[in-house]
């Protein structure tokens, strides 16, 4: 084990665990103005009139006539509004209430009215002809294979929206005084942030000051969505007379507004000669809602992700993002990752069930190796550690043994076991970390010899903090209560991009690395230094080309390999999972317990994802949106995880690590579908995959007492 | 009279300090410690019970700060992570939870501290399954549990810290309750102040503030646990909790009462609130019907015993007069030992009934002497068709094997569950299902 590895107390830990840690509802609330914020109760028209309560003084309305800068929330395309008077989904933000009571400001909110000329709306993307975004891979001769296959084998494979429930609801707080706006809260990326505040109100860049308060979750739902409320937050801060205004959420305002995961329709095609898959055609439908906000660079990662971890000589995939007048889904741990993979997995079943042949040898025979090509012509460079990976899961978990006991159950209670292999490119697609982020981290070092790291890094509970720590300390050869490492500012901190697409150690961590290596070769005791490091692109990529969708989109991947095993219940189609195994690899954990707790919980919110969590959507609106009816996973759900650390170092990345974050979450939906598919002998074709759905399955047959 | 306050003042202990509170006393505690005193160690995380995040210690036992009301804290002590973090025990606890790193966001955590706390304070040596019922009212996104789960494994295990200091008297103390459940039925008939017994469904209300209270969880008469020859009598302001530590509970009961959503819920809610509130979602009040229990309802002149079916009129409709009160429930001892029970929700805890099953068949000499069966969260009322039951009563078994046909279909067309979130098509077969097996079980 790398000494690096070797687990440390978080620097968070302390203040988290006795109750001291200040998140944005923690501030002392005295002079504050709170905010509500007016939303749209249908899915399409345009807003005729707004019609206030009569309110006293202190208290007051902002919409898109107080935008003193422009109308528009920065992301990467910028078609979100600050506030709208054209509506495209049931919960858009037409304007704001502020005042310095917040019981009287909720009041006043649920009196108002607004006047509409309602349009009809667009709520199922099978029938949205409006396309954001239109990708395609074709690698090899497809159409060939298809001609000479022996056989041609098709599916189509759905996925729900899921919700972040992050613990800490959305929140920002704005104040503007001296000329200056400082934005504060709950959120992933404060440059993000700082650059869409800037462009909403108008101000200087130097004038917009934003901080990362500690941060009670992401999972991505904090990457894109605080842009839009700290815009929001921020325009009545101008207009509040120098009061900082807070807006935190409560838990339905957070369900109903904010981005969850797309939902998707994967439909594939797939050519097979001598029992072997020789072509795939893939069409990978999402659907983007409202506004763009993050669904180019998601459905790029599903387009590039549709084939799996296989290596296939012919494919061709086309991904697509339409719209509908629905809440704008956006970023969420995977990021179209978890939707292409359980297709494809489920795809392979479903294929060697055909073929008559074990769907785990099945994909094994299929593993991608070092060298071999990626979807997009690219080349695994480094060693796919999958067949090992496997050995090890299939071991723990007692596979094979399981698979032949669990086979012709007739009882009440039947068990399955699943089992599935993904990959998650690490960091940006393409050429994203050259072109776009540009990333700089730097490390100044005081006078008493402590070193501080400034990035615009932010930890939101997955530790950054402590590894960013760890790897410039082990770097400088330092203690680690040497290394200083606050929320940060981007008025001290340079933009080293955002914490988002598991790129924070393997990019950042790298060049703070790189820093640390200077710094200790120009150590002078007593003296101010500042160390600067730039983003290199590494020079052995193959250069992708982001219009034909070939090169190497990802530098390196991180793998997994899970194993679910499930009992369901045939009398109430309630499912249990006794068991679930999982070998990951991130190239070096930088702390063990971190990147275990990373992949613990990840594969938690998977499982969720695949049997449990479920929006209810209807009609343009979140059915489920309170805690007790959008259900996740509690202990009592969720069985003592087996989590083994595969590590397959990157050299480009800090002490060999590459991304960690996000894998987690794509592997455990298609193991556990596949362990329920294999309890009760079906094929399944969506997630989530509920009791309601085992009932209607087990409907087919005769039920054990029936 | 409406907007009398029933208690000028509520005097309780807050971390060792004597509080004397004299605001609102239908706010959360949630509020009053966040706002009025800046004790943001507890958090908010949905107002509604379902996360935990706001955990307290209320007499020892864990407590959703969101779902109480300050006029319910008479004589209480609580304990906050504020408190609880000073102590010997906290830091035994919390070297265990970063040895494993099991702080992630950290926005749980003050909560699942005390969770933890009210685990070992209990138990001190608990299984990995006790571990995990202990915390399964507090919701983590980040961990998936496993490195709380261990931390709090280690905790038990390194420390003798939890032997040897004492935080706080698990025993609940003598409450002097200011009124005697006499002057509590006048105000019953005076104003229309909401009886408030658990407080776990009332104050899901965001406008909960808004509404007046008549504070009866701590009345010492309502609490009380007794037998007579045919009854094991329950005080209606007795909690989950309580019910499930009585060793007069029947195991039917308890086992009901021990599935009811997470341990902070039932240290709080209530019986008589479960009956009260006219839900066919109810858990316990299931029990009470499927055994044919009565219902003692008071109101300030007199007092009157119905059977519990005659109680419930239709959703959230009951025989209740404003007037009255709901104060005990009279469960018959005998003949309730063959039980079948089983709640389908959608998780295995914090989980509101899908659709839940009784069913009881006392057999004695080959006779079946009774055969009761009842169904939750079909229809507007909990369903107990002892005209269809009846069928088997005086038969041998193998009578009513003859008869199964017969009942079923009957069953068959009495289960016409009503439209709601969740399938009909679903909720009936589970309720035929369930049905078929308590039959089955018993080699009907």
């Amino acid at each position: 084990m790398n000494p690096i590895s070797k687990p440390v107390q978080k620097t968070d830990h302390c203040a988290k665990a006795n109750g001291s840690a200040r998140y944005v509802c923690d501030y002392p609330v005295s002079g504050m103005l709170f905010g509500r914020i007016i939303r749209s109760e249908i899915a399409k028209g345009v807003v005729k009139r707004v019609i206030l309560p009569d309110m006293p003084q202190g208290y007051f309305y902002v919409d898109k006539n107080d935008v003193t800068g422009i109308n528009e929330v920065h992301m990467i395309q910028d078609d979100t509004p600050v506030f709208t008077d054209n509506v495209e989904f049931i919960g858009e933000p037409v304007g704001m209430l502020a005042g310095p009571d917040e019981d009287e400001v909720n009041k006043f909110l649920s009196a108002v009215e607004i006047d509409y000329i309602e349009l009809d709306p667009v709520l199922d993307v099978n029938k949205s002809d409006n396309v954001f975004f239109d990708f395609n891979i074709n690698k090899g001769d497809v159409d060939d294979a298809f001609k000479s296959a022996d056989k041609v084998i098709e599916g189509t494979y759905k996925t729900g929206l899921q919700e972040h429930i992050y613990l800490e609801t959305n929140g920002i707080i704005a104040e503007y005084r001296d000329g200056k706006l400082f934005v504060h809260g709950s959120l992933q990326c404060p440059y993000y942030v700082q650059r869409a505040v800037v462009r909403a109100t108008g101000l200087r860049p130097d004038d917009v000051i934003v901080r990362q308060d500690i941060t009670g979750g992401g999972f991505g739902g904090k990457e894109d969505f605080p842009s839009t409320l700290a815009c929001q937050v921020a325009v009545a801060a101008l207009k509040a007379g120098g009061k900082p205004v807070r807006v935190v959420f409560d838990r339905e305002e957070d369900i109903i507004a904010t981005s969850k995961r797309h939902p998707s329709i994967c439909t594939y095609k797939v050519a097979v000669k001598n029992g072997r898959v020789t072509g795939m055609a893939v069409d990978v439908l999402i659907d983007a809602g409202a506004y763009t906000t993050m669904s180019m660079v998601v459905l790029q990662r599903a387009t590039i992700g549709a084939c799996g971890v296989y290596d296939i000589a012919n494919i061709k995939i086309h991904g697509h993002a339409r719209k509908t007048n629905t809440v704008p889904n956006g970023a969420f741990r995977g990021f179209g990752g978890p939707q292409v993979f359980f297709a494809v997995e489920m795809m392979m079943t479903h294929v060697a069930k055909e073929l008559g042949v074990d769907s785990v040898d099945f994909k094994l025979a299929h593993f991608a190796k070092q060298g071999d090509l990626t979807s997009t012509s690219g080349i695994y460079h480094f060693p796919v550690p999958l067949l090992a990976m496997a050995e090890d899961v299939l071991r723990e978990s007692d596979y094979y043994r399981k698979m032949n006991e669990f086979k012709n159950q007739s009882g009440r209670f039947r068990r399955g076991i699943g089992f599935s292999a993904i990959f998650h490119g690490a960091g940006f697609t393409g050429n994203g970390e050259r072109d776009i982020i540009k990333a700089t981290a730097r490390l100044k070092k005081h006078t008493d010899g402590k070193v501080e790291i400034l990035t615009g890094n932010t930890d939101m509970g997955q530790g950054l903090n402590t590894t960013f720590i760890k790897i410039v300390a082990q770097e400088l050869s330092l203690p680690y209560e040497q290394v200083i490492n606050e929320l940060p500012d981007t008025s001290r901190v340079p933009d080293s991009g955002p914490t988002v697409a598991s790129r924070s150690i393997m990019v950042v961590g790298e060049l703070l690395r790189r820093a640390a290596a200077e710094l200790k070769n120009c150590w002078i005791d007593g003296e101010e230094q500042v160390i600067e490091k730039h983003y290199e692109h590494p020079d052995f990529l193959i250069p992708f080309n982001a219009d034909t969708f070939t090169g190497d989109a990802y530098p390196t991947y991180s793998w997994a390999v899970n194993a679910v095993e499930v009992e369901v219940d045939t009398l109430t189609g309630f499912i249990t999972v006794p068991g679930a195994w999982g070998s990951f690899d991130v190239g070096t954990p930088i702390d063990e317990n971190i990147v275990i707790g990373q992949m613990e919980g990840g594969f938690v919110q998977s499982l969720g994802w695949g049997i449990m969590e479920n929006c209810a959507p209807g009609n343009g609106r979140i059915g489920n949106k309170l805690m007790c009816d959008y259900i996740i996973p509690t202990s009592l759900d969720i069985p003592n995880m087996k989590i083994m650390l595969y590590v397959e170092q990157y050299p480009e990345g800090p002490f060999g690590a590459k991304g960690a974050g996000e894998m987690p979450h794509v592997g455990g939906a298609p193991a556990i579908i596949e362990a329920i598919q294999n309890a009760l002998g079906v094929n399944i074709y969506k997630l989530p995959f509920m009791p309601e759905d085992v009932m209607d399955a087990l409907r087919k047959e005769n039920l054990p007492y029936g | 009279m409406d907007n009398v306050n029933q208690f000028p003042k509520v005097k309780f202990t807050l971390n060792n300090n004597k509080i004397t509170y004299s605001g609102n006393p239908s706010i959360r505690l949630l509020d009053y410690l966040r706002s009025d005193l800046e004790l943001t160690g507890t958090k908010c995380g949905c107002k509604e019970g379902e996360c935990g995040a706001c955990a307290v210690l209320v007499d020892g036992r864990l407590i959703n700060s969101c779902l109480i009301a300050m006029g319910s804290l008479c004589d209480a002590d609580v304990v906050t992570i504020e408190g609880y973090g000073k102590t010997e025990r906290f830091a035994a606890l919390d070297k265990a939870y970063a040895s494993v790193s099991a702080v992630q966001c950290g926005f749980c955590i003050p909560g699942m501290m005390m969770a933890s706390e009210s685990i070992l304070s209990s138990n001190p040596d608990p299984t990995e399954e006790e571990i995990r019922i202990g915390m399964s009212g507090n919701i983590c996104r980040c961990t998936g549990y496993n490195s709380i789960v261990k931390a709090i494994g280690i905790a038990a295990k390194d420390s003798d810290q939890f032997l040897k200091d004492e935080l706080s008297p698990r025993a609940p103390q003598t409450k002097t309750h200011p009124k005697s459940l006499n002057d509590v039925l006048k105000l019953r008939k005076n104003t229309s102040l909401i009886p408030y017994s658990g407080g776990t469904d009332l104050m899901v209300s965001g406008k909960c503030s808004e509404a007046r209270y008549l504070f009866i969880n701590n009345m010492e008469e309502l609490h009380r646990i007794s037998e007579d020859e045919k009854f094991i009598r329950f005080g209606t302001a007795c909690t989950f909790t309580e019910v499930i530590e009585s060793p007069l509970s029947p195991a039917i009961l308890k086992e009901a009462c021990e599935q009811i959503a997470a341990p902070a819920i039932r240290n709080a809610g209530t019986i008589g609130g479960n009956i009260a509130n006219g839900s066919a979602k109810a858990d316990s009040a299931l029990i009470f019907m499927v055994t044919d229990s009565m219902l003692r309802l008071a109101n300030a002149d007199r007092e009157r015993i119905i059977p519990i079916k005659e109680f419930y009129l239709g959703a959230g409709k009951t025989a209740l007069e404003p007037d009255e009160l709901i104060v005990e429930v009279l469960m018959p001892k005998l003949g309730i030992d063959n039980y079948y029970y089983k709640k389908v929700g959608a998780r295995n805890a914090l989980a509101i009934s899908r659709t839940s099953f009784a069913g009881i068949l006392d057999v004695s000499d080959g006779i079946i002497k009774n055969c009761a069966t009842a169904f939750g969260a079909v229809i507007d009322v909990i369903i107990r068709r002892s005209d269809i039951d009846n069928m088997f009563i005086d038969k041998s078994i193998d009578e009513a094997k003859a008869l199964k046909d017969k009942y079923l279909s009957a069953y068959d067309e009495a289960i016409q569950p009503r439209r709601g979130r969740v399938g009909i098509q679903y909720r009936k077969d589970v309720c035929m299902n369930l049905l078929k097996d308590f039959l089955v079980s018993n080699g009907i």
